[in-house]
């Protein structure tokens, strides 16, 4: 899959460090989701989709 | 291991292996030297015996509880990815050393060794996988 989160955080000025401290996980999470190393479990998806306010579509497409 | 090294489960995981450890190597010493010097009845020599072994497997206990405690789901993921790597490399290294052993090919070795050949490769998937950006 693929996901806006490193264009999200950009626009918000955040570093991975801020994101992962919002969602409650470790900096290496953020960072393995943004690089496409790992895809985020449902709960996690919508937490990530609250904090920025937007639709699950609208972060993570797939292939 | 890197993983999360200011997370709680993973403070709460470090604490744990380093008092199991401390207590594995004063209980090995002390068993050791118990048995090499005190003449005891076979049920003290088995529970004498039995102690070390209890501390190596309040470790993998251990490694249980930071599976269950840690909520990053991407460091637990990490983590039992490891450990199948190292389960995997353990049995295929004992089955193939068993076969030789069987055989006299090779000298036999004490079961214990099985842990610390799981351990070792622990760490070596640790340090793979985090190589392999994984």
């Amino acid at each position: 899959m693929n996901n806006r989160l490193k264009v999200l955080r950009a626009e918000r000025d955040w570093s991975q460090a801020d994101l992962a401290e919002r969602l409650d996980v470790s900096r290496q999470s953020v960072n393995a989701i943004e690089t496409g190393r790992y895809d985020p479990s449902l709960p996690l998806a919508f937490r990530i989709a609250r904090l920025f306010d937007l639709p699950i579509e609208a972060i993570f497409t797939t292939d | 291991m890197e993983i999360g090294t200011k997370r709680p489960a993973m403070r709460a995981y470090s604490r744990r292996v380093l008092i199991a450890s401390i207590a594995y190597a004063l209980l090995l010493f002390g068993a050791t030297y118990a048995l090499k010097h005190w003449a005891v009845a076979l049920p003290v020599r088995i529970l004498i015996a039995l102690l070390p072994g209890l501390a190596i497997v309040a470790i993998f206990v251990a490694l249980g509880r930071y599976l269950v405690e840690e909520t990053d789901e991407y460091l637990r993921a990490r983590m039992v990815r490891q450990m199948l790597w190292a389960t995997g490399g353990t049995l295929s290294a004992a089955t193939v050393y068993g076969f030789l052993d069987v055989f006299e090919a090779a000298p036999r070795l004490p079961l214990y060794s099985v842990a610390i050949l799981w351990f070792f490769c622990l760490g070596v998937a640790g340090a793979v996988l985090r190589l392999r950006g994984a």
